[in-house]
């Protein structure tokens, strides 16, 4: 459920929405950037840095953008892409995360998992595969054309349409 | 850049996949269009669903263990500078007064807010079982500000070469102790001591 006055404190940049935000969020920003470095310092080191970098810059989130709590762990895992890739590691980090004694802590909800899959294999099949190695592994838009044999054109349009689609099936109006 | 929207844009820009120019672009044309605003932000939304499904949030007390006494439990330290930042915006900006804590001092969070900075892990020396601890610094090490897990009054020392210069001793507060220092010496790593021991050095890039 979204919460429209911590959402507008945080655009107005109020101190208590963005300490609520970093209390309510802070968590989820730091599985999502731990399922990228498996590396847990630098999974904090990349939660507070995003918290750091929206406080300076200010303007980055509306409410009318969608909800807070995306946005967040969104730049949560952008910035541990940025990590990763700037140390010149590959998608190998978030293949360890999955086999990593904290991951055993930390699985999801089989029936949160299950329902993910299903609107996975729902995708096209080319859909389906595109997301799993972009997203799901952490490889670059040209590692995997690579993998696939696809110009990276052609792999942009997939992902594209893929997140759309999965929209439809995954997320619900107040997520 | 854009003819009218930035269409599938809106999907790479969520998923990290833009270069800086891309982006940048991206940023701009978000800025003055509720349309493609809402598309950047409905993606993002989906990539929140994909990773609910992923790994399951953990439970605030496995997130507390994980950060007092996991496998890095230096690392604390890190995780109240997170928590301190939240702090400085309290602090800028009026926080209410059941929230205003006994916690870092303004000086050094409107330091750290309004300058650049980078931030360094201390590591034990030797054998000696020490706290977490992190030093935030500004590039132009105008001012330098360490953190550390506990509430011991550890002695901070700037080292330069073989030089070394006393900074202070840390100040507990709750449960973490801090130094700010305004005007710090050139240095190129600090240290903690307790008495004669060197208890943990970081590295100043």
């Amino acid at each position: 459920m979204r919460d429209s006055a911590l959402e507008r404190a945080f655009a107005e940049r109020q101190s208590w929405g963005y300490e609520a935000a970093y209390r309510r969020f802070g968590a989820r920003m730091y599985t999502t950037a731990l399922r990228v470095l498996a590396d847990r310092g630098a999974a904090q080191d990349c939660v507070h840095e995003v918290m750091l970098h929206l406080w300076k810059r200010g303007d980055a989130y509306q409410p009318e953008r969608g909800a807070l709590e995306a946005f967040l762990v969104t730049c949560s895992r952008n910035r541990a892409l940025e990590r990763l890739r700037s140390a010149g590691r590959q998608s190998d980090a978030m293949r360890r995360a999955a086999t990593s004694d904290e991951s055993e802590e930390l699985v999801a909800d089989p029936i949160e998992r299950e329902r993910i899959a299903r609107a996975i294999d729902a995708l096209p099949a080319a859909q389906a595969q595109t997301i799993r190695f972009a997203y799901f592994k952490g490889m670059t838009l040209a590692e995997t054309a690579s993998a696939l044999g696809e110009p990276v054109g052609t792999i942009k349009s997939r992902l594209s349409a893929a997140l759309r689609t999965l929209r439809g099936s995954l997320v619900t109006a107040d997520v | 850049m854009f003819e009218l929207h930035i269409g599938e844009l809106a999907e790479l820009y969520a998923l990290g996949e833009l270069d800086p120019s891309e982006r940048a672009a991206v940023d701009a044309h978000i800025a003055g269009c509720m349309q493609c605003l809402r598309r950047v932000g409905e993606a993002e939304e989906t990539l929140l669903a994909l990773e609910r499904g992923v790994l399951a949030q953990p439970t605030p007390e496995l997130l507390d263990r994980r950060m007092r006494f996991g496998a890095s439990p230096r690392r604390y330290a890190a995780y109240a500078l997170a928590a301190a930042a939240g702090l400085v915006l309290g602090i800028l900006t009026m926080l209410p007064g059941y929230l205003r804590p006994a916690g870092p001092p303004q000086a050094p969070l409107l330091a750290m807010i309004n300058s650049h900075f980078n931030h360094a892990q201390f590591a034990a020396v030797g054998s000696t079982k020490a706290p977490g601890a992190k030093v935030i610094y500004a590039r132009d090490r105008s001012w330098l500000y360490i953190l550390a897990d506990g509430s011991e009054h550890y002695a901070v020392y700037a080292i330069n070469g073989t030089a070394s210069t006393r900074l202070g001793d840390l100040q507990p507060g709750g449960s973490t102790s801090a130094l700010y220092v305004a005007r710090a010496p050139a240095a190129n790593a600090v240290e903690l001591r307790d008495g004669a021991t060197v208890v943990e050095r970081a590295a100043l890039r």
